[in-house]
């Protein structure tokens, strides 16, 4: 056992650092600085643009495709620092799903048609997966996709497509067959998001953004060759993606830049004239997140270097989503204590970007209470926290 | 970076499991208890001699002086068998302060003694209510003749009714330096009121009054002995919190098995959901105090100021997951949760020691936080 990370890693640390500070600009840090997450709009591409110059905008892909060759720790050491500095996190949908379904699972066609633009960020990419009637229970879904010569014509609805209304394409879950079980007639497919029958109407949110959408699909013509891997074998191409990326959902470099914004906040805001750093139950609670963040970093170091255990891969992976989503959220609180009544005042997306920051309202004010809002999402996305107790329970221990 | 055990520390763990299977059964604990905790030298020279208390001891004094994940390894095969002999205390605390005194000979004696099963240490640490956790409640007063004449008195020194030796930090009446003394546990002057943890861990009030250490006794002076407990301390936190983690793994199978084979309503009660997210919640909260392990090792040989926030930061953690899971260990149990016969009633009252032993929550809430912040 050896629990230090090599030396040549640290130097490829100071690689990145420095690279990442002569070329991310300004203006894309102060945005995510501000609102954590990334707008996916034309910052977000910038940034993916500058990286693929540098070879480094798909790091896990294979070197085949435009990948760096690097170790998963490598990776980690790279996104590590990204975060740390203030880069925008990639759009996961292109980088870290279809993509990595194209090039395992796809046609020579898919792979040169598609691979080289996700690998140059050019354009936005939604995930097509839930369904008004199908959440959690994601098998159920109900969108069909059905023959009609050289094409499929696909008829349903989708919702939570996040960011459908700026995506170019989207990547969607259909049934091409609805007489077999459930996961077996689910088919992976690219659609053109300006196709006629497309109809994407977003979803007003909590925090007063409207990321989220609907996408209504009404008779849309899908050329056959857009169809990933095998008619039918949709649903272990989306297991694969989930034993392909065990670590993701950990949102750990986001939890570590949030936890990091919530004690600038902390030493800086004053309570009964002294920072709120400095008073002992916030202290306690932050001491609390803070140490569960550490727990949480290192069971993802495990998990990327490759640590056997006796318990099933998938457990462990449901176990990092379940604390990276409870963090999230303790992360936010955190930050939204620490800003007590300043938290209540409401900024609207437009107004984020060139907020004017003055001493009473400085830059680290903005946006922290509509991520809070959104963030309750966290627990609920990609699987529910209850959902993954019920996994960890059955493939831990048989229960 | 790498989690996965060489081969020689799969053996380790190989071997001390299966002892622990055929020695340290939860029959032979509760008849263990039953005759009042005695010990028993036998049992004692059986661990000796797995090479155990050899780890932590230089290889030029007859140990191994193995890497400290080595220790924790052992340490956590002993958690899950809830292991009643004082390895911590001599083997791995007592052990890792000697070995830094190699200018002493009598510190030498004791630590070849240690190793071979014929010496029990047990260090008089009463609390750790200083910024660091050390403090020095016996003063003593030297002659003319250079002996110590100590006295004070430290309560609850756990495993100190089955020690021979005494580890005695102690504070010099005249010039106030911090001294570090041997003390024969049956010398004259030394008494002890002994009594059992709520685990069943003999302990002691120890008091010194017309007690006399020679000169040779003293092993160490000046301000490096708060050095040296600072550290011994961190590794037998790090030590303990691998008995922790050993605990709570028990503990999971342990309630697994359970809900798994007890019926109500027609049906084994691990079908009904609440039952099942507990036990998820459970398996979550072993994961990362499994990963705090592995962190507080990785810093141990940092600085002091990092090596102690990373400990203390993993003692938090773990003082949470101890609760949770052997608290929700007994629920799940039911009404035989709260039985002597069944094990997780004892695994629960060995985390109470745990996660109050080397420093309470509030302790390591505070020195993690005031070394980060």
């Amino acid at each position: 056992m050896n629990f230090t990370f090599d030396t040549e890693l640290d130097s490829f640390r100071e690689q990145v650092r420095d690279f990442v500070r002569s070329h991310l600009p300004e203006h894309i840090g102060r945005r995510m600085r501000q609102k954590s997450f990334a707008p996916d709009d034309l910052h977000t591409a910038e940034w993916h643009g500058i990286l693929a110059k540098k070879g480094w905008s798909v790091p896990a892909w294979p070197e085949e495709y435009g990948g760096t060759g690097w170790s998963a720790l490598k990776q980690f050491v790279f996104n590590d620092e990204c975060a740390a500095l203030d880069a925008p996190v990639f759009p996961w949908g292109p980088r870290d799903m279809v993509g990595p379904v194209i090039y395992t699972f796809g046609s020579d066609y898919l792979k040169e048609t598609y691979l080289p633009m996700i690998r140059e960020g050019r354009y936005y990419w939604c995930q097509g997966f839930s369904e008004p009637g199908s959440g959690s229970d994601l098998a159920s879904l109900r969108t069909t996709a059905v023959r009609d010569g050289d094409r499929y014509r696909v008829n349903g609805q989708k919702i939570w497509t996040s960011g459908a209304a700026v995506a170019r394409y989207g990547f969607f879950l259909v049934k091409t067959d609805t007489r077999c079980k459930p996961q077996q007639g689910i088919s992976f497919l690219i659609i053109d998001m300006k196709a006629p029958g497309v109809t994407v109407r977003p979803i007003a949110q909590i925090d007063g953004d409207d990321h989220l959408c609907e996408v209504f699909l009404d008779d849309v013509e899908v050329p056959l060759e857009n169809l990933v891997g095998e008619e039918g074998k949709g649903w272990t191409y989306a297991k694969y993606l989930l034993d392909h990326e065990r670590t993701g959902s950990s949102y750990i470099f986001w939890n570590k830049r949030e936890l990091a914004k919530a004690r600038e906040i902390a030493e800086s805001e004053h309570r009964c004239g002294q920072p709120v750093m400095a008073m002992e139950p916030f202290r306690r609670r932050f001491a609390g997140v803070e140490a569960e963040l550490t727990a949480l970093e290192w069971s993802v170091l495990r998990e990327l270097a490759g640590e056997k255990t006796r318990w099933n891969a998938t457990a462990v992976a449901s176990s990092l989503k379940v604390r990276g989503a409870q963090l999230q959220q303790k992360i936010t609180d955190l930050q939204m204590e620490a800003l007590g009544r300043k938290g209540l005042r409401y900024i609207a997306p437009e107004e984020m970007v060139d907020f004017p920051a003055t001493a009473l309202w400085p830059d680290y004010f903005v946006g922290k209470s509509s991520v809070a809002l959104i963030t309750r999402a966290a627990t609920i996305y990609g699987g529910t926290v209850q959902i993954q107790r019920s996994l960890i329970a059955r493939l831990a221990f048989g229960v | 970076m790498d989690f996965n055990l060489s081969e020689e520390q799969q053996l380790l763990v190989d071997s001390a499991t299966r002892f622990m299977a055929d020695h340290y059964t939860l029959e032979g604990r509760r008849r263990h208890l039953e005759q009042g905790s005695a010990f028993n030298s036998e049992r004692w020279q059986r661990i000796a001699d797995m090479g155990w208390l050899m780890l932590n001891v230089p290889e030029e004094l007859g140990g191994l002086e193995s890497p400290f994940v080595d220790t924790c390894l052992l340490m956590r095969c002993l958690g899950k068998t809830l292991c009643w002999e004082p390895v911590l205390t001599s083997g791995v605390w007592a052990a890792s302060i000697l070995a830094r005194l190699s200018d002493s000979p009598a510190a030498g004696d004791a630590l070849t003694a240690i190793a071979g099963g014929e010496l029990r240490v047990a260090g008089l640490w009463s609390g750790f209510d200083s910024e660091t956790g050390v403090d020095f409640p016996i003063s003593a007063n030297v002659d003319g003749r250079g002996n110590w004449h100590l006295s004070g008195q430290v309560p609850m020194v756990v495993d100190g009714p089955t020690a021979d030796t005494l580890l005695v930090p102690a504070v010099a009446e005249e010039s106030g330096e911090p001294l570090l003394l041997l003390v024969d546990i049956d010398g004259k002057g030394v008494m002890l009121d002994r009594y059992v943890l709520i685990d069943g861990t003999p302990a002691a009030d120890i008091r010194f009054a017309g007690c006399t250490v020679p000169p040779a006794g003293c092993i160490a002076t000046g301000e490096d002995v708060r050095t040296l407990l600072d550290v011994a301390a961190d590794r037998a936190r790090l030590a303990c919190i691998a008995e922790a983690v050993g605990i709570m793994e028990a503990c999971l199978d342990l309630t697994a098995d359970y809900i798994k084979n007890r019926r109500q309503f027609g049906q084994p009660i691990g079908n009904f959901q609440a039952l099942q997210h507990t036990l998820a919640d459970m398996f979550i909260a072993a994961h990362e105090s499994t990963s705090m392990l592995f962190y507080g090792l990785s810093k141990l040989e940092s600085s002091a100021g990092e090596r102690g926030a990373a400990i203390s930061a993993a003692m938090l953690v773990v003082d949470r997951a101890l609760k949770e899971i052997t608290e929700q260990g007994i629920q799940l149990h039911g009404g035989y949760g709260v039985t002597d016969e069944y094990a997780i009633s004892h695994y629960h009252k060995r985390g109470l020691v745990l996660r109050q032993w080397l420093g309470s929550a509030d302790f390591h809430c505070d020195r993690f936080m005031s070394e980060r912040h």
